[in-house]
């Protein structure tokens, strides 16, 4: 495989299925930092609310940036920050 | 200039073009759908003959109510739902909710009320999901399921029409970083050099003043799609371990004390009578958890109110009938969180403005249809000779008339099926017999050319056929129905034999002013 082809499969990975899990991620992750104001609501509508955004940014800058490498490593720190918080909930319960 | 440099433009306008051309013919059908569903309830007054009252819940029901809560089963006094359908007929729902195989459902008696005498016309008890589905609102049901699932069972389906909600923000946002021009295009004045450019020019220009609706009706989409497939049971494990009863309980905004001291209920009637007093509009739905119980809550909604986006819901103490005040549809104060969810409701079904925001997001839909429709056709068309993209432009119009034949023929099955009380099974066989039909002509029928024309000539047949078949088994004219509080049905009647005149007009005596000057001009590589 050359490595314009390698990039392009690179990059569909991270726009498709890496984007999809962080959006998910995300949304798992925000009811865990959100604050929940005083109905104690916030945390989660808006954890919902916003995974059409959550899944869209990882997914436009997964294209738009021209470095491949960055667009990795930005994701994956997403992807480890989020799981990490996710994690933690679990363990605090 | 545009805000992506040419490399990542590039990509950008492969992910447009890609995700349109392989899900396009979905993401159509699913737009389509919903710009027709934006009416949904004057579809379903229409469909049903019109409302046999408007009194709906400002009448007094307490008698009624009482007697049927006196019945049934005092299990199912913990929640009881009262509401009106299109056709007028009261629904109430009395019900307890259990868990099957790990899934909450609800279990209780439903009663269907005629609204002028409340005499009871049917009445079924078991699981909620069990009941036979109401006759007279199965073609309104029909368009809302294929436009919310596809008809896909859950959550399959949801999964789905979320992925093309997905597609379309995404083609929303690819099409805003794409503009090289953004104001220009808003403006630009479609070239009549080529068809191709014509059709290029046309495409920027509506796609360019829908973006905005496209944004809003796309992201607010995928929320509605993705948030019960898995947006609930996710937060519910993260927050909740897992529960999503708790889960529930957090949103509805449910009260921690309980009081099961038996009490009786205050008089229905005064509570909707004070409530109408206060907010100015009668209710739409009532609803009372803890009938004949001291922690009894009754709860009223009422539609937006003027210069409001969103409906309110009151609440009342069940056995004082003392107003409590307004309950936010999520929580028990008010939140940013329920401001944005109450948001979301009106942006999708653009019900914010009356009748009027309803045309302007019926007309919105369309435009919408009519992006995804040109861009397939740009996508063949920079494809011509091509003989792996030879299917695609018969395949784009057999979907784009034929999803309307289709809806049109289930309306067929509706309507002469009604009388028989089997219009649920003959909408559903009239569209598979219209998609049917539909695929056959895509397959016989030489040319795209002739396809179009065969089309709109089934159409124009079709539309005008649905108000003269439902007017042919109706018991009431339009003068009845006119006199009854009904105009919607007439208003109906006459927009479906116009949109058959429309097409008609535009298919076989409208001149195609691009078409003639691509053939004087040619059809110049871009």
């Amino acid at each position: 495989m050359n490595t314009d082809r390698k990039k392009t499969l690179g990059r569909w990975v991270l726009a498709g299925p890496v984007s999809l899990v962080i959006g998910v991620l995300l949304m798992a992750s925000t009811p865990t930092w959100f604050p929940a104001g005083a109905a104690g609501v916030n945390n989660l509508a808006f954890a919902v609310i916003l995974f059409p955004a959550y899944w869209a940014i990882p997914f436009f800058y997964a294209i738009i940036d021209n470095n491949l490498k960055r667009v990795s490593l930005v994701l994956f720190a997403a992807l480890a920050v989020n799981t990490a918080l996710v994690a933690w909930s679990f363990l605090k319960a | 200039m545009s805000f992506v440099n040419k490399d990542a433009s590039k990509r950008l306008l492969a992910v447009h073009g890609w995700s349109g051309t392989v899900l396009g013919l979905f993401l159509y059908v699913v737009v389509l759908t919903g710009a027709i569903a934006v009416f949904r309830h004057e579809i379903g007054e229409w469909s049903a003959g019109g409302a046999k009252s408007h009194v709906a819940l400002d009448q007094p029901l307490n008698a009624r109510l009482a007697e049927i809560a006196n019945q049934i089963d005092p299990e199912y006094l913990k929640s009881a739902f009262v509401f009106s359908r299109d056709s007028g007929e009261i629904v109430t729902l009395f019900s307890t909710t259990e868990r099957v195989d790990g899934e909450l459902r609800q279990r209780g008696v439903r009663t269907v009320l005629d609204p002028v005498t409340l005499e009871e016309v049917q009445r079924d008890e078991g699981y909620f999901g069990d009941f036979a589905p109401d006759q007279k609102s199965a073609l309104e049901r029909f368009i809302v399921r294929l436009h919310v699932s596809l008809h896909a069972p859950r959550p399959w389906g949801l999964w789905a029409t979320g992925i093309l909600g997905f597609v379309m923000l995404s083609a929303a946002i690819s099409g805003i970083l794409l503009h090289k021009n953004m104001i220009r295009d808003l403006f630009v004045a479609p070239r009549w050099s080529s068809l191709l450019l014509n059709r290029r020019d046309r495409h920027i220009l509506a796609g360019s003043w829908s973006l905005p609706f496209s944004f809003i009706l796309a992201f607010t989409g995928t929320f509605f799609s993705f948030a019960g497939a898995i947006g609930l049971p996710i937060v519910a494990i993260v927050a909740f371990g897992g529960d999503q009863e708790k889960l529930i309980r957090e949103i509805q905004g449910v009260p921690a004390t309980q009081d099961s001291t038996p009490a009786a209920l205050t008089n229905i009637d005064t509570v909707v009578a004070q409530s109408t007093q206060i907010v100015g509009s009668k209710p739409t739905a009532i609803s009372v958890r803890n009938w004949g119980r001291a922690d009894a809550l009754i709860t009223l909604r009422h539609p937006a109110a003027q210069g409001s986006l969103n409906g309110s819901l009151h609440r009342f103490a069940g056995p004082s009938g003392d107003y409590l005040g307004l309950k936010p549809n999520i929580g028990t104060q008010p939140s940013a969180g329920n401001t944005a969810v109450g948001l979301i409701g009106p942006l999708h079904f653009g019900t914010f403005g009356g009748l009027l925001s309803k045309i302007v997001w019926f007309s919105l839909g369309l435009a919408t249809c009519y992006i995804t429709l040109t861009g397939l056709q740009l996508w063949v068309q920079r494809r011509a000779g091509e003989a792996a993209w030879a299917w695609l432009p018969k395949t784009v119009t057999t979907v784009g008339y034929g999803t309307g034949v289709a809806l049109a023929s289930a309306g067929m099955g509706f309507f002469t099926a009604l009388p028989f009380g089997r219009a649920v099974d003959a909408t559903a066989f009239g569209f598979l017999a219209g998609a049917a039909v539909s695929i056959l002509l895509g397959a016989v029928v030489s040319t795209n050319e002739r396809l179009e024309k065969v089309f709109a000539g089934l159409l124009a047949i079709l539309l005008p056929l649905l108000p003269a078949t439902r007017m042919a088994l109706a018991e009431d004219g339009w003068g009845t129905l006119l006199a009854t509080g009904n105009a919607a049905v007439v208003s109906f009647d006459i927009v479906m034999m116009f949109a058959g005149a429309f097409i008609a007009y535009w298919a076989f005596w409208h001149k195609d002013a691009a078409a003639d000057h691509a053939v004087v001009v040619g059809t110049p590589a871009e």
